[in-house]
């Protein structure tokens, strides 16, 4: 009974903060609208460079192979040197 | 290196010009428009004169729509070298990495921080505490430039650096040296400048667009005023800078010069061709064929430009294939099968010395890396096995520059008339003027992308000049994988671009009489 009480205190605030938030950006993007604009076209764009692009397109080709520096190097100074022959 | 194919170094190279080229859509908008906003708000603190602050407000505010859209593009760049470019970004660690660190931590948090006030500032600070925010959000996007602009410059002129043969890298030995070669001086110049005048083109074009609609007279004869002033001193210093740009790629990127020119034979004395069309005829670089027809040449003036001499040998892509001819240095040239056994020499030094150094044997160690840093200088020649391989494509090469130039003729034209129009009589009855000026617009942003296709293009196969071709360079991966990328950047720039401008037509069209709070603009108001 106690963690339920609990569970809807939780779920209240929840509520009302997301209604805080979701009213909060309301009244910013009817005060300023390109603003609001550009701030979304900002972070939309950021997170498909990061969340997205970054972590499943673009992995650190040599960091996610090799644990260390001296690895990187060896294998980088035999590809060199195979390239050339 | 079952992956390593043509199709790879195609689809690499590919996606890294097409995000750079998409990257320079959004650049050089944001450092010419901010020279012009801060100017014109230096006149308002000056005079106290409100129009001036209204203008500034209306330019500020589409600066403010550049910069959210072009913010971070430029870090895509950074991803593909960790990805389809792992031995460059490797073998270039500390020399890239030192002037890229500087940008982020020094020239990103200055103009992270100083545009946020400039843009919600104008109630809270005092005008000249505004004004200076202003000043100083222009100067971090230079600043940021400035290093970007030092990386790539060092790739076209390797120099303060020596050959780690046990890291595999470059080291910097010589900070100043490459903060301050040549090439990077003129490269920051000429390429800031660059972007200066498109953002004289871009007002001047935008306030034509006001007058031809008849709206806000006062605010578009200001703004025309300021923006011709600005692109006409901006264009006579590109001009300059663009001399300096050719004396630089005469003097440490022969080939590069050749390919702009279609230069084949070398001789004293070299015309520069205004205009001209390649001949189709024209197959190998040893056929003999001539390779420009039906054109129009400026007698010597290559080698002026080169060399500040009329009579200068300019060598040709066969001289610089056969060698033979003095350089400016005083030396001779070696031809390509000279630099081709030297690199070769030098990449199996690099083999010989890392197995004396495995074995433990230190002696024959020092010995090999002796030889590797003897024949350093042509260590990429090792990986190119014909002539054909030194020549960047020359079609693209030098319609390009001759695109670049043309366009930057018709933008001083375009500016000494309309500014003498605007200062002297009254521009508004020149409507053709002032379509010309609106028009002129995209073709300011086309010769900047000329501009990087002459200087990215024309110095091909090399990612780092003599030293490292892209076929070295380039990671061992699935040109698959680069080619979906590829396309997924593509549609994300095209995006981007296409809802910049639609914000930014929308915002044009409202005029200097903000409604919208977004950027910290009050509610002005102006004449209709």
């Amino acid at each position: 009974m106690c963690a339920g009480v609990v569970c809807k205190q939780v779920m209240s605030v929840n509520r009302n903060m997301f209604r805080y938030v979701s009213n909060a950006l309301a009244g910013i993007r009817s005060r300023m609208p390109l603003g609001y604009s550009l701030w979304v076209i900002v972070a939309v764009k950021l997170f498909i460079m990061f969340a997205v692009l970054r972590l499943f397109f673009f992995p650190d080709f040599l960091g996610s192979r090799f644990s260390s520096d001296e690895e990187r190097a060896e294998y980088v100074g035999g590809e060199l040197v195979v390239r050339g022959q | 290196m079952e992956f390593l194919t043509a199709s790879l170094v195609g689809w690499s190279r590919a996606q890294f010009a097409m995000t750079a080229m998409y990257h320079w859509v959004f650049v050089p908008l944001t450092l010419g428009l901010g020279v012009i906003m801060a100017i014109m708000e230096t006149l308002y603190v000056r005079t106290g004169k409100e129009e001036w602050k209204t203008a500034a407000k209306f330019w500020m505010r589409l600066f403010g729509i550049n910069f959210a859209f072009g913010v971070a593009t430029g870090l895509v760049l950074e991803f593909q070298f960790g990805t389809n470019w792992s031995n460059y970004s490797w073998f270039v660690g500390d020399i890239f990495g030192a002037p890229l660190a500087i940008e982020a931590i020094l020239a990103f948090f200055m103009e992270a921080t100083f545009i946020s006030l400039m843009f919600f500032g104008w109630k809270k600070l005092k005008p000249g505490a505004h004004l200076a925010s202003t000043w100083l959000t222009v100067l971090g996007a230079t600043i940021s430039a400035l290093w970007i602009l030092v990386a790539n410059a060092w790739m076209q002129l390797p120099v303060g650096m020596e050959f780690n043969p046990d890291t595999v890298r470059n080291e910097m030995d010589d900070f100043w040296s490459i903060l301050l070669s040549p090439v990077a001086i003129n490269k920051f110049s000429h390429t800031v400048l660059s972007g200066w005048v498109l953002g004289g083109l871009f007002v001047t074009g935008i306030s034509g667009w006001f007058m031809l609609r008849r709206r806000h007279a006062d605010f578009a004869l200001r703004s025309m005023r300021v923006g011709t002033v600005f692109g006409l001193v901006a264009s006579l210093l590109v001009l300059s800078t663009g001399h300096m740009s050719a004396y630089n790629v005469a003097h440490y990127q022969p080939m590069k010069l050749a390919a702009m020119e279609a230069h084949y034979e070398g001789y004293e004395g070299v015309e520069l061709v205004g205009v001209g069309l390649l001949n189709p005829d024209k197959q190998s670089w040893d056929d003999g064929v001539q390779p420009v027809v039906g054109r129009i040449a400026f007698p010597k003036m290559l080698s002026f430009l080169g060399f500040s001499d009329f009579n200068a040998f300019v060598p040709g892509i066969r001289d610089i294939i056969e060698g033979g001819y003095v350089q400016p240095d005083g030396s001779v040239a070696l031809s390509f099968e000279e630099k081709h056994e030297r690199g070769k020499l030098a990449i199996q030094a690099l083999a010989d010395y890392r197995r004396a150094m495995a074995n433990g044997d230190t002696e024959a160690a020092a010995v090999y890396k002796e030889q590797l840093r003897q024949n350093y200088a042509y260590f990429g020649y090792g990986y190119i096995d014909a002539p054909e391989g030194l020549i960047p494509p020359v079609g693209l090469t030098f319609y390009s520059f001759r695109g670049m130039v043309i366009l930057g003729g018709w933008f001083l034209l375009l500016f000494a008339v309309l500014g003498f129009m605007a200062w002297r009589r009254d521009i508004t009855r020149c409507r053709w003027m002032l379509w010309a000026a609106l028009i002129t617009i995209p073709f300011g942003y086309l010769a900047g992308e000329f501009g990087w296709v002459v200087a990215e293009v024309g110095r091909q196969p090399w990612a780092i000049q003599d030293i490292l071709p892209v076929q070295a360079a380039i990671s061992s991966i699935s040109a698959e994988s680069v080619k979906l990328t590829f396309f997924i950047f593509l549609v994300l720039f095209t995006v981007l671009f296409v809802a910049e401008l639609r914000i930014m037509v929308r915002q044009i069209k409202k005029g200097p009489e903000v409604q919208d709070d977004a950027c910290g603009t009050d509610n002005v108001k102006t004449e209709k």
